[in-house]
């Protein structure tokens, strides 16, 4: 059954974008990721206009992020102080973001500097997820003791704060630091930057797998609204039936993966999204290597 | 009803008739295509009549547009965005239907001419004429497989030598405004009787509610897309927590 997508002027497939929606839902239900990395290349590659797919997806995360925090934030699985702190490293990155994205479009440059630092940045995150989560199940296996979290000097920089969720008391200088590099990538590659947040909550700040997620989901939740209001306020370029459809999609995948998520350990669901982010990784570079069927892009100005 | 117009139409040929020139005269079953959310693609009736035996040859051309075009090209072995162009008046919807295939015609000048035929079709853009080519050609076979252009040459029947009857057929890939359908009617390989029909392609319903908004008035827009995200996201936990508790 084929619907007519009334901003992106074309029609699709309304179960496949259900199926597109229900995939991004299981992935922010277990992952805290918004699902936009892998949504906003496929929708792309189904023949949305790219400015579109980027702009609809934040919409589309705005629902299904807010029904995640909220699972999570219900359970006492979110860093309130954390996330707080997050979107602040966040929303200053994202700004100067968008200064180097037109910095880099002057210089007709923007895409190819996206496709790069998607694969530099989802080839390392994913092999690190996946060697640390296997190492972590060996040790479990044998039964040797594993630290909560090492400590190094970046966590004894000044401004130490207690997060209690988080079990952690460290200073907030390197949240701050990772959140506006974060911010500054999320700007330029058009998603809302969870699954980069997510290892580096986990592997750089130390803080355990269920309570990055909730707290993810809080920071992606506020990214996403600013960029819809954005995207829709400059651009034009929100179609809400299109993230409709994609939310409508995600009811069940969000609470499936917010399901398994309970019932599965944090390294497994670790070494999940490792290989999820090594895979999309593989594919990103194939794009690059493989000769294309087409070699001319069109983009219908008005 | 039918038999009436057809009736009429050649009455209609039988005035003009006087004078030497030939003549199309055709009509379209519907001259407006209503895009609304379920918008499928449509389906029209293209027919009339002419005077003189001959091939009858329809173009339909949606509205002219500016496009921009990326080339990759592969440098290192990796495929990089190498050129950026922008051309102008490339038509956004092209369609074809013929008595015979266009190539039968004999008339490849005459159809080079008038723009008919998805290889003839004319826009402006870049200057050298060697590197032009390999970017129209490119742009032909995006717009082929973006829906855009339909590459099947449709039929026209003809029955009684005078009437002809054809299908129009319009994929969802529709921008709105006006297209045009224009009727050759070919002899010898000359052009003798040429006639211009238009269709309104407009969006309706809860279509063109949603695109106004988006545009008029934007952030509005933004702020409701929120909103309604927001209440569908808390309606799917509230309903979830109550199953589960």
């Amino acid at each position: 059954m084929e619907i007519y997508l009334p901003i992106a002027e074309i029609s699709q497939n309304i179960f496949f974008l259900l199926s597109i929606g229900f995939v991004a839902g299981v992935l922010s239900g277990m992952f805290g990721v918004g699902g936009g990395f892998l949504t906003t290349p496929i929708l792309i590659l189904s023949g949305v206009p790219p400015a579109i797919a980027v702009g609809s997806e934040a919409n589309h995360i705005v629902g299904s992020s807010l029904t995640g925090f909220l699972n999570y934030f219900r359970r006492k699985n979110v860093d309130i102080i954390m996330g707080a702190i997050l979107l602040l490293g966040g929303v200053i990155g994202s700004a100067s973001g968008v200064f180097l994205f037109r910095l880099l479009s002057i210089q007709g440059r923007v895409e190819e500097v996206i496709s790069f630092t998607y694969i530099l940045f989802l080839g390392s995150v994913g092999i690190y997820m996946l060697y640390e989560s296997l190492k972590t199940r060996k040790k479990k296996k044998s039964g040797s003791l594993i630290k909560l979290h090492e400590h190094s000097w970046i966590h004894g920089l000044p401004f130490r704060i207690k997060f209690r969720r988080s079990k952690l008391y460290i200073s907030i200088i390197p949240p701050l630091i990772i959140s506006y590099i974060i911010g500054v990538l999320a700007a330029i590659m058009g998603v809302g930057g969870g699954f980069i947040l997510v290892p580096a909550m986990i592997y750089l700040l130390g803080m355990s797998t269920q309570v990055v997620i909730g707290t993810s989901l809080m920071q992606i939740l506020f990214v996403s609204i600013t960029s819809t209001i954005m995207h829709a306020y400059i651009n034009q370029t929100v179609d809400v039936v299109l993230s409709g459809l994609l939310l409508l999609g995600g009811v069940l995948g969000v609470q499936m993966g917010a399901f398994v998520v309970q019932r599965v350990s944090g390294e497994v669901l670790r070494m999940l999204l490792g290989i999820i982010i090594v895979c999309l990784c593989l594919f990103l570079i194939s794009e690059l290597v493989i000769d294309p069927k087409y070699i001319f892009i069109l983009d219908l100005l008005q | 009803m039918k038999l009436f117009l057809i009736f009429y139409l050649i009455f209609f040929i039988s005035i003009f008739k006087a004078n030497s020139k030939k003549l199309i005269i055709a009509d379209i079953s519907d001259n407006k295509i209503n895009i609304d959310v379920g918008f499928k693609g449509a389906k029209l009736l293209f027919f009339g009549v002419i005077d003189d035996e001959g091939d009858v040859v329809v173009s339909v051309t949606g509205p002219r547009k500016t496009i921009e075009v990326i080339k990759k090209e592969k440098k290192m072995g990796l495929w990089l965005n190498s050129d950026t162009k922008v051309f102008f008046d490339v038509p956004s919807y092209y369609y074809v239907a013929s008595t015979r295939p266009l190539k039968e015609l004999n008339a490849d000048n005459v159809l080079q001419i008038n723009q008919v035929g998805i290889e003839n079709i004319r826009f402006a853009g870049a200057e050298e004429q060697e590197e032009r080519n390999s970017w129209v050609n490119g742009i032909i076979k995006s717009m082929i497989k973006a829906g855009r252009y339909n590459p099947k040459q449709g039929l026209i029947q003809i029955s009684d030598k005078r009437l002809f009857k054809t299908e129009l057929n319009f994929s969802a890939e529709l921008v709105d405004g006006q297209y045009l359908v224009d009727t050759l009617l070919l002899k010898d390989g000359a052009v003798i009787a040429a006639r211009r029909s238009f269709i309104n392609v407009s969006k309706t319903g809860y279509g063109e509610k949603i695109y106004k908004m988006a545009n008029d008035n934007s952030l509005l827009y933004g702020l409701t897309a929120v909103f309604f995200a927001f209440i569908f996201g808390f309606i799917v936990h509230e309903i979830t927590r109550r199953i589960n508790a």
